[in-house]
């Protein structure tokens, strides 16, 4: 699993949306509960923001550079689906576009 | 067969998050029985509004535990200040009973059964069948004093009149409040409360809204029989704050019992007897307490008024908007009295479960500070220093140009104490956008871990710290730095006898707790469970935690905080059904801007401020001159000309809290927003829509146009800050699925995170109020 | 009489002492003064060995018919006629003080004698003798004693009990406590102990009042050698019940004399009372069950377990048995501190003991029968009415302490109520409004009531005002504060009638002579500048309002003219003037202005004392007596 030590290097911050007790959001919880240690201590300064919300969705969001954000929904996915669509969200980071200003 | 419940109005559970959502409660009420009322998810929203005050704390149970100490020795020991041997209603306030039919008694108001918890009194039993009585020294938070004798009611049986909110009910009592026997003793007392009291009510500032003379007229006479002299008394000096006028004092001791029980001071007190009784300081002294303007709300005529608004306004001319405190992280509920455009005075409103219906000095008397030193117009520094005045256009430009010149990595934000998360949330969509990923919220730490809210927020809840038995105090100077979160540890030392240990810098708390030393060794003596109060905490049944914010400030914050977490998992102060560990934040915009991830991002250069280029300031002015280095272009967005304003390039007027609709999230994680009271200042602008503009002149269009918008934009990022008046609990970790902290604790102290309570932000230290309670007040 | 009631207690070490119990059997007689020794012996060894013998040592002879057996003889006709206590049915055998009041004399009076088997014979026995005595507390409110003490918790909750004697005795007119304390003060240690065991308590506090300075002691020394002969303290009187006692001094605060202000004080805080329930049995003391009881109620219970409760419920009427200290003070010629039967009369009591009423009975005016929270009682009562709680009750007044005062024909009675209005508004602990508010009010009126500067409705007034206080205060000195007052209207209202008509009469006369001296230039100088002022009666009574009430505004206040206080004696009284008049501000200063620069320049300088004396003690003294404004016209 070495895209997890890149995370920092396409992300700028991860965002997981989770409901504190639905049974939408347990996979997520049990993502976050199996991967939050590995993935902090591969990316010490990378913002992994785990927010939750009575009876939201769950959701991953990846912040990229220059503010483009990209999310996925995750209710119905399993623990390892849900590190798959990580994958996914880190291997298909945009380009780093320069901002059309500079 | 079951009796007959009467199905009087259910005070609500603490967290108003909607049953199933919440992960654990206090409340005894199970989650049937909660079902069954059918109050407990709907009517929360409801909880503000009169009717709720009614039936959650008029009528509200003695809390079981307490009732059955009622006449027991102990509370009698432990009160210190309370002269009866009873907790009296202070436990009422609890919100939590079990209404279970064994513990209901049946009583007969006027005629009609209700059925009662068993330790109600008799006013309280009449609140529930919804008869109204008479009272002046009963407050339900208050030990019960029974001297003003107004709620005389007639019990069958009984020779004479009794007081009804010291008498306990009994099964099968016949009450009577509407008898001739009971209208003539309420007269006659009316009769001798008004013989002293002066006849100045056209020009005292209760007037409209003052007990008595609500009272009087249902009860006064038209004209007086008494002809002799009236007492007068020599008015006390309480500081700046509160303005007595004693002759017009009833001697309820409202004032006295808030001062030991509530404020836990001894100020206050009764001079003399008779007809020559007097309340007082007893030696001159002024009233010292966070909390020391609430006795002007529960004075229940004219002689204790609030200093500043003296004269200032009538009570029925005002304009109430309900709205929230931003003076610190508690987010206490507050009413904004205005007149035009003026804020005249601000009030608590009622939230049990989060400033009940206190709230501290500064909150309610730094509002003068709304009027000074106002920035009212978009301003640039030109070529020979000076600010002058440009057009919002030019501002807005120049700011923009200035942006872009600056390499993203060179760029920085900050985001002040009163910022709302609008704001924030525009900003930082600004910042990232254009590539900066340098942000900050004053008070959070420059580079602050905002992953997991549970780490940074009050999760016992506030109203929740009141059931701990143990609490380690990290860092922090409570009383100062959360005067209410303070006053819910009293509380719990008061009533549950809990044990406070203190590390850090010696203070004062008003309430006994052992200050276990100033360093970080204690703490790892505590972690590692050499400590003798680490056992006190490991047998606590509900231990606590509460650690300041003022830690962020240390370089060595990760390891105190590590030590903390091991503390915290030694006594097991996070469960399943309890979770102790508390992160008390010191300003309004701090929690939000966690949540929102006002934090730097990946990859962004963290302490070293030199290489800083461009700094955008959102009302933030912690920073030194120092700070900024000489060649940056500085941005201040912000209500007042404070420090930073001074070094700025560019000034883009914004609005103040009691001006705009904003959204705060408090120190335990509570959604709320503020409310316009009065019109903006000049030409001031929403701070989210000056941020707006200015992407769009920057060339990085934020893709919002409405405050509704901005909101939908804070739903993708922390949708918790969508749920208004709601508290989003806050799920813990396991320890395993933390990484491991490396870091080593240092030796140097814990510094005070306030110096002066009175003056901490943008607009108290511009209020002249808050510079005279500096000046009483202020430790030295 | 009372020469005589000495005598016959100086004879007593003389007489033999009979003890008649129901079962009609004599006792051991034996002489009291050859007893010393052996008695002394006796309580030191505890021994059983006892010449002397009281119905406490023989229970096994005390009636107790078995099953079957024929029905007891029935009871002897009830008893009509009381008094005349003999000096061996005495209980305080040394109240003038003619013997050493410590332990060696106690001992020779019989205190301390087989105390050990009456506290063995444990808790529930002594509350059962107390109930059958029929003693009722002599502290005021009458309680039965028996009952009182049962309400103690028989099992602990885990909190000590207490025992609290109430030695405050601060009720005007009573002196019969100080007697036992200085006089007597084994009897009430003795008695602390056997109550302590009557109630499970294993300390006492007396809370004695500060002014009782020799009393405090002598009972301090005797508390001491009670110690030293260890009838108190661990295993007290050998008996294997640990009782510990202290003595606590009060600061002189009447309100103290409450039982729960008296806690409170005894706690440390201040002498408030507080409120009911729970009750001290409940929550007393620190919170734990307390009894409340007075001194001479403790100090009997000793001598009514020893001699049977039979034979202290043998005296007085049925629920008002027993003997009693009354204490006569007044117009009596000799007034005293005498111990008699209950139920005796009125008259027999002052006349056989108090050498009569001060130039005949029928020179009484009025007794007041209980200390001063009751009310006075008027001759034609007097002359019939009997000493208990009973009979006195049904004539609208109280034995309250059995203190009474006796009033001849010379006492001036509305200045005699008026004075106990000033003591109650004085001692008033201001913790509740009717009280705090009602009994300044109350003096203020007596006050006038006193010279008749007052409506003929204000006597209504009057009486209204001690209804409104009366049953509506947390404690009973809302009570003490109305009734004299009641007992005054009800019996006197024809004198208080007279003094108004006489004020009145004098006023009008007054004012026809002022009318006739400076008047006439007063109004003259006067009607100029306001040009409303017709006629002199009406300036006066602006100089009045004005002075008296260091007021510059009186009309301010909206009242009427014509109810002005008008208790400041001036030299000129005051007529009433129309409403009208007094409406117009400016007219008021007018003459203020005019008074001051031509008649009288230093009328500034009486309103200012007047002033600062309101503010200084205006509760405290009667500013009548000691600032006269200088508007003198005569």
């Amino acid at each position: 699993m070495a895209w997890r030590s890149k995370l920092s290097q396409s992300l700028r911050e991860l965002r997981i949306h989770m409901c504190q007790t639905s049974v939408a959001s347990k996979a997520t919880r049990e993502f976050v509960v199996k991967n939050y240690k590995d993935l902090k201590t591969l990316n010490p300064r990378l913002p992994i923001l785990i927010r939750e919300c009575s009876g939201i969705q769950p959701r991953l969001w990846a912040r990229y550079d220059y503010g483009v954000e990209r999310s996925i929904p995750l209710d119905g996915l399993s623990e390892p689906e849900i590190n798959a669509k990580l994958e996914e969200l880190v291997e298909t980071a945009p380009q780093s576009k320069t901002p059309m200003h500079a | 067969m079951a009796p007959r419940c009467r199905r009087y109005p259910l005070p609500l559970p603490r967290s108003s998050t909607g049953s199933g959502s919440r992960r654990f409660s206090f409340s005894p009420v199970d989650s049937s029985s909660a079902a069954e009322s059918g109050v407990a998810g709907s009517t929360s929203r409801a909880l503000h509004s009169g009717v709720a005050w009614y039936a959650g704390i008029r009528g509200k149970f003695y809390e079981g535990k307490q009732s059955s100490d009622f006449y027991k020795w102990g509370s009698g020991l432990s009160l210190g200040g309370v002269r009866h041997a009873r907790v009296a209603s202070m436990a009422a306030v609890g919100a939590k009973f079990e209404a279970k039919p064994e513990d209901c008694i049946e009583v007969s108001v006027d005629g009609k059964d209700v059925t009662i918890a068993k330790g109600m009194t008799v006013l309280q039993a009449c609140e529930v069948a919804g008869v109204d009585i008479p009272r002046f020294c009963y407050h339900p938070r208050l030990s019960i004093a029974g001297n003003c004798r107004m709620c005389l009611v007639e019990v069958e049986k009984t020779p004479k009149p009794v007081a009804s909110c010291a008498m306990p009910a009994l099964p099968g009592m016949k009450i009577k409040t509407t008898t001739p026997l009971v209208k003539k003793a309420r007269e006659g007392v009316m009769e001798f409360l008004l013989i002293n009291h002066p006849l100045d009510c056209p020009i005292c500032d209760q007037g409209g809204e003052c007990d008595l003379q609500d009272q009087s007229m249902v009860y006064g006479s038209d004209r007086g029989r008494f002809i002799e002299a009236k007492r007068s008394v020599v008015d006390k000096n309480l500081g700046p704050l509160v303005k007595t006028v004693m002759t017009r004092c009833i001697q309820c001791t409202r004032c006295v019992r808030f001062a030991s029980e509530i404020a836990g001071v001894q100020d206050l007190g009764v001079l003399g007897r008779g007809g020559a009784e007097e309340i007082g300081t007893y030696v001159e002294r002024l009233m010292v307490s966070e909390l020391s303007g609430n006795v002007i709300d529960i004075c229940p005529v004219g002689a204790l008024t609030a200093k500043p608004s003296a004269f200032t306004a009538r009570s029925w001319e005002l304009k109430s908007t309900e709205s929230i405190d931003v003076s610190d992280a508690i987010g206490a509920n507050i009413r904004i009295d205005s007149r035009g455009p003026e804020v005249m005075r601000i009030l608590p409103r009622l939230n049990e479960e989060v400033n009940e219906e206190w709230i501290s000095d500064k909150a309610r008397f730094a509002y003068d500070g709304l009027k000074r030193q106002r920035l009212n117009e978009p301003l640039i520094r030109s070529a020979d220093g000076q600010l002058e005045p440009v057009s919002w256009a030019r501002a807005l430009k120049t700011v923009a140009e200035a942006a872009l010149k600056v390499n993203p990595d060179q760029m920085a934000a900050i985001a002040g104490k009163l910022s709302d998360a609008e704001a924030m949330m525009a900003l930082k969509d600004l910042m990232n956008r254009l590539g900066c990923e340098r942000l900050w919220v004053e008070g959070n730490g420059e580079d602050t871990v905002a992953d997991l809210r549970s780490n940074y927020l009050v999760n016992s809840t506030i109203a929740g710290l009141e059931n701990t038995d143990a609490c380690l105090l990290v860092g922090t100077e409570l009383r100062i730095e959360a005067p209410l979160l303070n006053h819910r540890l009293r509380k719990a030392v008061r009533n549950l006898r809990a044990k406070v240990g203190v590390v850090g810098p010696e203070t004062e708390l008003h309430f006994k707790a052992e200050h276990l030393g100033n360093n970080a060794e204690v703490l790892a003596s505590i972690a590692e469970g050499k400590h003798p109060f680490a056992q006190t905490l490991s047998k606590a049944k509900f231990p606590s935690i509460v650690v300041g914010s003022g830690v962020l400030q240390r370089s060595d914050k990760e390891a105190v905080l590590a030590a903390v977490q091991t503390i915290s998992q030694n006594a097991n102060v996070i469960r399943d059904d309890w979770n102790g560990y508390n992160f008390v934040l010191l300003n309004a915009a701090q929690a939000a801007g966690l949540d929102l991830g006002f934090v730097p991002g990946s990859r962004a250069t963290v302490g070293d401020k030199s290489s800083i280029k461009f700094l955008y300031l959102l009302g933030a002015d912690d920073l030194t001159p120092e700070d900024i280095p000489v060649d940056a272009f500085v941005v201040y967005q912000g209500h007042h000309g404070d420090r930073s304003a001074y070094r700025a390039d560019v000034i883009l007027p914004g609005v103040a809290y009691s001006e705009k609709e904003g959204t705060f999230e408090n120190t335990e994680g509570r959604t709320q927003q503020t409310s316009p009271a009065v019109p903006t200042v000049g030409d001031a602008r929403d701070d989210w829509k000056i941020i707006r503009a200015l992407s769009e002149l920057a060339g990085v269009k934020l893709p919002y146009d409405t405050l509704n918008g901005v909101r939908a934009r804070m739903l993708a990022v922390a949708p918790n800050l969508f749920r208004v008046d709601e508290l989003e609990p806050a799920t813990p970790l396991p320890k395993e699925s933390l990484p491991e902290v490396k870091a080593k604790l240092e030796s140097s102290p814990f510094k005070r995170a306030i110096e002066n309570f009175y003056m901490t932000d943008p607009i108290s230290r511009a209020s002249k109020t808050m510079a005279q309670s500096t000046a009483a007040f202020s430790r030295s | 009489m009372m020469q005589k009631a000495q005598l016959r207690c100086k004879s007593r070490r003389r007489t033999r002492v009979r003890e008649v119990h129901d079962s009609g059997l004599v006792l051991d007689i034996c002489d009291l003064v050859g007893q010393d020794t052996q008695l002394k012996k006796v309580g030191c060894s505890g021994s059983g060995a006892a010449v002397r013998a009281f119905s406490a040592q023989a229970p096994p002879a005390a009636p107790s018919p078995p099953a079957g057996t024929p029905p007891p003889p029935p009871p002897p006709p009830e008893k009509t006629q009381f008094g005349g206590l003999s000096d061996e049915d005495r209980i305080f055998t040394n109240v003038y003080g003619q013997h050493d009041p410590f332990l060696k004399g106690a001992l020779k009076r019989g205190d301390w004698y087989q105390t050990k088997e009456l506290v063995q014979k444990g808790t529930d026995w002594i509350v059962n003798e107390m109930k059958k005595s029929g003693l009722r507390g002599r502290g005021g409110a009458g309680f039965p004693s028996g009952l009182k003490w049962s309400f103690m918790p028989k099992v602990s909750d885990g909190r000590p009990s207490y025992l609290v004697v109430n030695a405050d005795e601060s009720e005007p007119g009573t002196c019969k406590d100080r007697e036992i304390m200085r006089h007597d003060p084994h009897k009430l240690i003795e008695g602390c102990l056997i109550a302590g065991v009557g109630m499970r308590a294993r300390a006492g506090y007396i809370y004695i009042r500060g002014e009782y300075v020799n009393e405090r002691r002598n009972l301090q020394r005797a508390l001491a050698e009670a110690y030293e002969a260890g009838y108190l303290g661990k295993n007290a009187c050998g008996s294997g019940y640990d009782f510990d006692l202290h003595i606590h001094y009060g600061a002189g605060a009447y309100i103290c004399g409450e039982e729960t202000a008296l806690l409170e004080s005894l706690e440390g805080k201040q002498g408030k009372p507080r409120l009911k329930p729970p009750f001290p049995a409940n929550a007393g003391l620190y919170g734990c069950p307390t009894t409340v009881t007075n001194v001479e109620t403790v100090a009997v219970s000793p001598t009514i377990l020893r001699r049977g409760p039979e034979w202290f419920a043998s005296f007085g009427r049925k629920n008002n048995s027993g003997t009693k200290l009354f204490c006569i003070s007044g117009h009596v010629n000799k007034p005293c501190t005498v111990e008699e039967e209950m139920s005796i009369s009125l008259r027999e009591l002052i006349e056989r003991h108090c050498g009569g009423v001060r130039g005949g009975w029928d020179n009484l005016l009025a007794v007041i029968p209980g200390g001063s929270s009751v009310p006075l009682l008027p001759k034609n009562i007097c002359d019939d009415v009997i000493m208990d709680f009973d009979a006195l009750k049904a004539v609208q007044s109280g034995l309250g302490t059995a203190a009474v005062i006796v009033m001849d024909k010379s006492t001036d009675v509305v200045d005699a109520i008026a004075r106990l209005s000033y003591f109650y508004k004085h001692e008033s602990c201001g913790q509740c409004t009717p009280c705090r508010e009602g009994s300044p009010w109350l003096w203020h009126m007596m006050e006038r009531m006193k010279v008749g500067n007052a409506k003929l409705e204000e006597i209504d007034k009057l009486q209204e005002v001690t209804k409104q206080i009366e049953g509506h205060t947390i404690c009973a000195l809302g009570d003490a504060a109305a009734w004299p007052v009641q007992g005054l209207i009800r019996h006197f209202r024809p004198e208080l009638e007279k003094r108004i008509h006489e004020y009145a009469k004098r006023e009008v006369e007054l004012t026809r002579r002022a009318r006739i001296s400076n008047a006439a230039i007063i109004a003259r100088r006067v009607t100029a500048p306001g040009g409303m002022v017709e006629s002199t009666a009406f300036q006066l009574c602006i100089i009045s309002t004005m002075f008296a009430h260091g007021n510059d505004y009186p009309w301010r206040n909206g009242r009427d003219s014509t109810t002005f206080p008008l208790h400041f004696q001036y030299d000129v009284c005051v007529c009433r003037s129309n409403d009208s008049m007094n409406r117009g501000g400016t007219t008021n200063y007018a003459l203020v202005t005019f008074l001051r620069s031509w008649v009288q320049p230093n009328i500034r300088d009486s309103a200012n004392q007047i002033m600062r004396t309101d503010k200084q003690d205006y509760y405290g003294v009667n500013d009548s007596k000691r600032f006269q404004p200088r508007i003198i016209l005569k």
